[in-house]
């Protein structure tokens, strides 16, 4: 197996609230692509500020004008002046990095538009606010930046800034409540509870840290949860090698530890192991401690390296339920975490055909599909999908070249 | 006196729409200016070259007229227009990569082709439009390609402004040894000295849409009277060297993004004996016509190709 998972690539924008907000960055289709890795290419923050810019930029000086010279001045020469303006302001700020220079255009344009709010004029005035709206996104940026930067910390120093968030979360609340009422404690303990929600329940949430769900190339990457089984393993590669597929296996440390001949097959047969926690806590991972969640993931990691030999790379959590203390955990021992973009419900459900299309129709190129061992219909379901599968063409593995630029940011 | 002439002419010619003062200016002034402006400033200063350089939107105006007879006035005027913006856009890319303060994507397409081209151990012939920019494009040749290009490319008319490109072209050739530039100059060796390079299993790039300078042209009907005027030179070098000749052009997609689309070999029909033109010169003329012609904005082509003979149809 030589597949690598989309990683999460700096979107290339410069603002805070671009470079928070802005989306992932999105490659060209092509045969070929090469991306560059510079700053100031988000193509959405390029526009809006292409426009906001010079239309500030053209209100001040058109209510300059309209102060020296009165209403022809200002209709007149509001063109010659911005032309003349935006090149006397670049060039005045003299050469500096985009971020740099983004914040030189802001301050100017922030002091003017803090003025202009108080302005008579109804143009000027609702430049200045259309202005400060912006830099308060920014600011709003600022804070997700701080949180996506306390949610790359890894390691022990990783668990203990969360345990410290995760008290601190609380204590304001009871501060709330007491000094504002029940009312207004519950309503942000609800919120704070959301957001926690979000990022531990959905699989694909990434705001507890970087969750990888597609992978490159061409084809799709199944993956195979639960095992090594004593019943299904053994039939589940027969029926990859029948198809000449291969799948990553997410595997259970305590059943790595009971069948480990099965496991050293897995990886013998050309696939590959991936951390699946000890124990696989199905109904509490979600609210495991600092410490629990480091032994579940850890104790699988050493057990698989032991009987398999070479540590896997790839963590998925139990029912895809990680917590707020997983990614200092798996970051420190060098594990990505990974999701899926189609499951099949296989552990719910017996419908081998209502499976198969939940997983095949539509498909594209880079989708990870869950599927589990150990289920009723579990070695039907896989036979199905292969052969859908290699009907479609999306068993091949044909990597697509993705290259970036090593041109320095300027 | 007449020294006095040739110093004010010389500064007229310098400060002019190939002078090397506009270029020095747009270097330092990219170096400057944040990113976000360059759309505001880009239009402007289209504008403004756009009103100055009268002989080259003559040209335009005429390409355009005899490729789409059937537009109106103001739609060739705001064709031609997009053609300046689009080679001033190329341009300041091109400045932004050469200045590192900028960078594009790249989208190759025909991968099969460029593989074809790149792992040929024969000499090969780019034949290319004045689309995009080749020098934007050397990283990308030096790292995909593992063969060495050479590009042909016409000097500039200011001395002062070939100096810049000169030293630009030295710089790019350090940083990618695996692309290089030949002057097309006056001495006439250029055509003897591509035959050698193409005899050594090297490959080469030309553009096969300018005829500029005193080049050799010929003109050949591409359908319905319109007639393509090309520089003979580049099919005399294929039909010479019997190198493949692989149409590959370079198209802006959008904002700092392109695409090399490379064709398949081109089929020359074989050369008859005795008067008349060339078959190959259709051949050559519509591999040229089919990119440009949906891609006319790109097109970055000054002097006069296209007339449309009376009679003509669209």
């Amino acid at each position: 197996m030589s597949r690598e998972t989309v990683k999460e690539r700096d979107n290339r924008a410069v603002t805070p609230w671009f470079r928070v907000c802005g989306g992932r960055l999105k490659e060209p289709a092509g045969d070929a692509v090469r991306v560059a890795e510079v700053a100031a290419l988000h193509r959405v923050e390029w526009v809006v500020l292409a426009i906001l810019v010079p239309a500030v930029l053209a209100a001040m000086l058109f209510d300059g004008l309209w102060r020296i010279g009165g209403p022809w001045l200002a209709g007149l020469g509001l063109l010659p002046a911005l032309f003349v303006g935006l090149q006397v302001l670049s060039f005045g700020f003299g050469r500096r990095s985009p971020r740099g220079a983004f914040w030189c255009w802001a301050l100017v344009l922030g002091v003017w538009s803090a003025w202009a709010i108080d302005s008579d004029g109804w143009l000027t005035r609702s430049a200045g606010w259309v202005w400060l709206g912006f830099l308060g996104l920014q600011v709003v940026g600022l804070l997700g930046w701080a949180w996506k930067s306390a949610m790359a910390v890894a390691g022990t120093a990783g668990l203990v800034l969360r345990t410290a968030l995760a008290v601190g979360v609380h204590l304001v609340m009871a501060w709330i409540w007491w000094r504002h009422g029940w009312y207004w404690g519950l309503l942000y303990g609800a919120g704070v509870a959301g957001l926690w929600a979000s990022g531990t329940f959905r699989p694909e949430s990434r705001l507890f840290g970087p969750m990888a769900t597609r992978v490159r190339g061409r084809g799709v990457l199944l993956t195979i949860d639960d095992g090594p089984d004593a019943e299904d393993t053994r039939e589940f590669l027969e029926q990859l090698d029948r198809f000449g597929a291969k799948a990553v296996f997410f595997v259970i440390g305590e059943k790595v530890r009971e069948f480990p001949e099965l496991a050293r097959e897995i990886v013998a047969r050309g696939h590959e192991l991936g951390n699946h926690t000890m124990t696989h806590p199905q109904a509490s991972m979600w609210c495991a401690g600092p410490m629990r969640t480091r032994r579940e993931i850890s104790d699988c990691q050493r057990a698989i390296e032991e009987v398999a030999g070479s540590a896997p790379r790839w963590f998925r959590a139990p029912v895809g339920h990680r917590n707020f203390f997983t990614h200092p955990v798996t970051s420190e021992l060098g594990l990505e975490v990974v999701a899926w973009t189609r499951r099949a419900f296989d552990t719910v459900e017996t419908d081998v055909e209502k499976m198969t299309s939940r997983l095949t129709d539509d498909l594209e190129d880079g989708d990870v599909l869950l599927m589990h061992q150990g289920t009723p219909v579990s070695v039907e379901l896989l036979a199905k999908v292969l052969e859908r599968l290699k009907a479609s063409g999306l068993l091949e593995d044909d990597q697509v070249v993705v290259e970036g630029s090593a041109a320095p940011q300027g | 006196m007449a020294l006095e002439e040739q110093q004010k002419a010389g500064w007229k010619q310098r400060f002019g729409v190939y002078g090397d003062v506009p270029t020095r200016f747009l270097m330092r002034g990219l170096e400057s200016a944040p990113w976000f402006v360059e759309p505001v400033l880009l239009a402007m200063w289209t504008a403004i070259i756009f009103v100055i350089a009268g002989e080259q939107r003559r040209a335009v105006f005429g390409n355009l007229r005899a490729l789409f007879p059937g537009w109106s006035r103001l739609r060739v005027s705001f064709g031609a227009y997009r053609v300046f913006w689009n080679f001033a856009a190329t341009y300041v890319d091109a400045l932004r990569c050469e200045t590192k303060t900028g960078d594009v994507d790249w989208v190759i397409e025909g991968l099969d082709s460029f593989e074809k081209l790149s792992s040929s151990g024969k000499g090969c012939l780019i034949l290319t439009a004045h689309m995009g920019n080749y020098d934007m494009a050397a990283p990308l040749f030096s790292s995909r390609f593992g063969r060495t290009v050479y590009a042909v490319r016409a000097p500039e008319r200011d001395p002062e402004l070939q100096r810049i490109r000169e030293a630009e072209l030295r710089e790019k050739e350090r940083q990618n040894p695996q692309f290089r530039s030949l002057y097309n100059m006056d001495d006439g060796m250029l055509g003897v000295e591509l035959a050698r390079l193409l005899g050594e299993g090297k490959v080469v790039a030309v553009q096969g849409d300018r005829v500029i300078f005193e080049v050799s042209a010929m003109e050949v009907d591409v359908g319905d009277g319109l007639m393509m005027k090309l520089p003979r030179g580049p099919l005399v070098l294929a039909r010479i060297s019997k190198a493949e000749v692989f149409p590959l052009f370079i198209l802006r997609d959008g904002w700092r993004r392109y695409r090399v689309q490379v064709f398949s070999p081109l089929e020359l029909p074989p050369r008859k004996r005795g008067p008349g033109e060339d078959p190959a010169v259709k051949v050559w003329a519509e591999a040229i016509l089919k990119v440009v012609r949906p891609h006319w904005p790109q097109w970055s082509v000054f002097e006069p190709v296209f007339r449309r003979e009376k009679g003509g149809t669209q």
